[in-house]
């Protein structure tokens, strides 16, 4: 019971559910599953990045695809009538096959050759989706996605959907922080520190960097097809290159590189900031790129990592 | 049958062979040690029978097995193992963990998606078992990155026997370590000669002349010389490559 209490996720998990009833916020019911949907995405970023040490700088193709795999299942295959479920399941597939087939070519690159390749990745995926009229829509993208009834509760309601996106963000953080915490996680933190060493005690590296690469864009494909289903449309801007470049600030932002919360962090800072602060201000991209770098400059650990030293300095 | 076969072994970098048409059966009783004045190609050989990098020509038979294109993750699997010579861990990770990367993998827990990799008692039992072996046990819990050079020597080469090798290549497992040390570790290898074939690196000629069933000249990436050490000693090609180097 006590560890349990310790336990940061059960507190992130209460806030969240409580989430609709804080002042202000709260009524900004859209930017909660906003929020929810970019943890799940951040979170299997990281998956990559800080347990694998894949700096997979094009994550975002996955989570356009997924979007996009969400907006078509439902348009040409499932309908209305075709349950709630199809759309999320397309996401989930279509995800995973991305990025299996591209970790399947690049699992023995590294460092810079690694990162570009995913980036040029989702510039491809770009470039199809915003030509490719027939499927995709080409610019003017999907529109005409309904949130159909599930479970006899009406989608349609932003607060229903909220927590349906609450239910499944705290499903996806549980197995994504049990998979880093468990055996199999322990060898990807192998491949990331030292993965000559790792090679030498048995461990194909590739072939865990190609698992890992696909397990993640299995939750980037979903959180994709949520975020479909919150804005009941598909448009190829999010596959846009900076759209990953996002993911990566916030990640490093908040300290992924050292903790598994780190990309909560961030992404809560990187969505408010993106919300708010674009409300207020036209140029709020300037501060929270400036913030960006001071902070990373001043803690290349990022914000979690400042927060751990401190932990570790009073114990 | 040989411990090691090995015909027309070739590495080049560039226009240098660091290993040049390498022809050598190892034999194996006692401690075999490797020497060699720096860059003769030590290091180098053992990066090819590990399958590391892949040589330009030649055969590597492991006990008539060929070995010569696996990977370092295939070559474990017949029995042998290596530690580095600048020393190679898992710096993020405690001293223990560094070891259980290598016991899971041996007792095949590494894919358990949900299975806690710090709750699994036979494998951190298998660890800790290791660890003591070689006395370290009381430093289990530490960084990695914050204990002594010698222990983080130590720590390499306990890595290498989480495998289960048969067949341990040792490269200068000693460096850089003061007498003390040394000598630790010195019964540290004795003793795992009991159990393991051990092929050692070192430039200690002392040690190697005193511990050694056989030693291997290298020089240029050439073989000078092999045999017990009486024939080493007194032959002549060595001491000229040695010049200004005691040997024994
Ligand atoms: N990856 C590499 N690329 C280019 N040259 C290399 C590489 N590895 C080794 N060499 C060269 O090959 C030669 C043999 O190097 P090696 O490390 O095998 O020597 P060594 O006998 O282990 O020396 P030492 O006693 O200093 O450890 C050296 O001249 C070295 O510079
Ligand atoms: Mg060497």
């Amino acid at each position: 019971m006590r560890r349990l209490l310790k336990d940061p996720l059960l507190w992130i998990f209460l806030v969240f559910a409580l989430y609709p009833a804080i002042p202000y916020i709260g009524n900004f019911i859209s930017l909660g599953s906003e929020l929810l949907l970019w943890f799940i995405f951040t979170l299997s970023f990281n998956l990559c990045l800080g347990q694998t040490g894949l700096p997979s700088f094009g994550h975002g193709a996955f989570y356009g695809l997924g979007s996009y795999a969400a907006a078509i299942t439902y348009l040409k295959l499932s309908g209305e009538g075709g349950g709630f479920l199809a759309p999320l399941v397309g996401g989930i597939v279509v995800g995973t096959a991305a990025a299996g087939l591209l970790g399947w070519f690049i699992k023995d690159k590294r460092g810079v050759y690694f990162a570009m390749l995913t980036v040029a990745f989702t510039q491809v995926c770009f470039g199809i989706c915003w030509r490719w009229d027939e499927v995709t829509g080409g610019e003017a993208g999907l529109s005409g996605i309904v949130r159909t009834t599930f479970l006899g509760i009406d989608m349609k309601n932003l607060h229903n959907f909220y927590y349906l996106c609450f239910v499944v963000f705290v499903i996806a953080a549980l197995i994504i922080r049990s998979i880093s915490r468990s055996c199999f996680g322990l060898s990807l933190q192998s491949v990331r520190q030292n993965h000559i060493r790792s090679q030498y005690l048995g461990y194909n590296c590739n072939m865990y960097k190609f698992v890992v690469y696909a397990l993640s864009g299995a939750f980037a494909g979903l959180s994709g097809a949520l975020y479909c289903l919150l804005t009941q449309s598909a448009f190829a801007d999010i596959l846009d290159w900076s759209k990953s470049g996002d993911v990566v600030m916030a990640t490093l932002l908040g300290g992924g590189t050292v903790s598994f919360y780190g990309p909560i962090v961030g992404s809560l800072i990187f969505i408010i900031c993106k919300n708010l602060l674009s409300s207020l201000w036209d140029h709020w991209l300037f501060i929270y790129g400036m913030s960006f770098v001071i902070i990373l400059c001043l803690f290349p650990t990022g914000l979690m990592g400042v927060f751990k030293r401190r932990a570790a300095s009073k114990a | 049958m040989s411990l090691f076969k090995i015909t027309g072994l070739t590495k080049r970098f560039g226009a240098m062979a660091a290993i040049n048409d390498v022809s050598v059966n190892i034999e194996h009783g006692g401690i075999m040690s490797i020497i060699g004045p720096n860059g003769a190609g030590k290091t180098t050989f053992f990066n090819l029978l590990t399958g590391f990098i892949k040589p330009n020509a030649g055969q590597i038979l492991y006990k008539d097995q060929d070995v010569t294109r696996l990977k370092p993750y295939q070559i474990i699997k017949y029995g042998i193992s290596r530690s580095f010579q600048v020393v190679s861990l898992f710096e993020e990770m405690t001293v223990l963990d560094n070891v259980i990367v290598g016991t899971q993998r041996n007792m095949g827990y590494m894919n358990r998606l949900f299975a806690r990799y710090d709750r699994q008692k036979d494998v951190r039992d298998k660890a800790m078992d290791i660890l003591d072996r070689v006395g370290m046990a009381h430093m289990a819990e530490l960084p990695a990155a914050s204990i002594p050079h010698g222990d983080r020597k130590i720590l390499d080469l306990s890595m290498a026997l989480t495998t289960n090798p048969e067949t341990l290549l040792l490269d200068e497992p000693m460096a850089g370590l003061s007498k003390a040390e040394r000598l630790r570790i010195t019964n540290v290898i004795k003793t795992l000669s009991q159990s393991h074939k051990v092929i050692l690196v070192e430039h200690d000629m002392d040690l190697v002349f005193s511990i050694s069933e056989t030693i291997l000249v290298l020089h240029h990436g050439e073989v000078l010389a092999c045999g017990e050490p009486g024939t080493i000693a007194d032959n002549e090609e060595v001491q000229s490559a040695y010049l200004g180097r005691e040997v024994a």
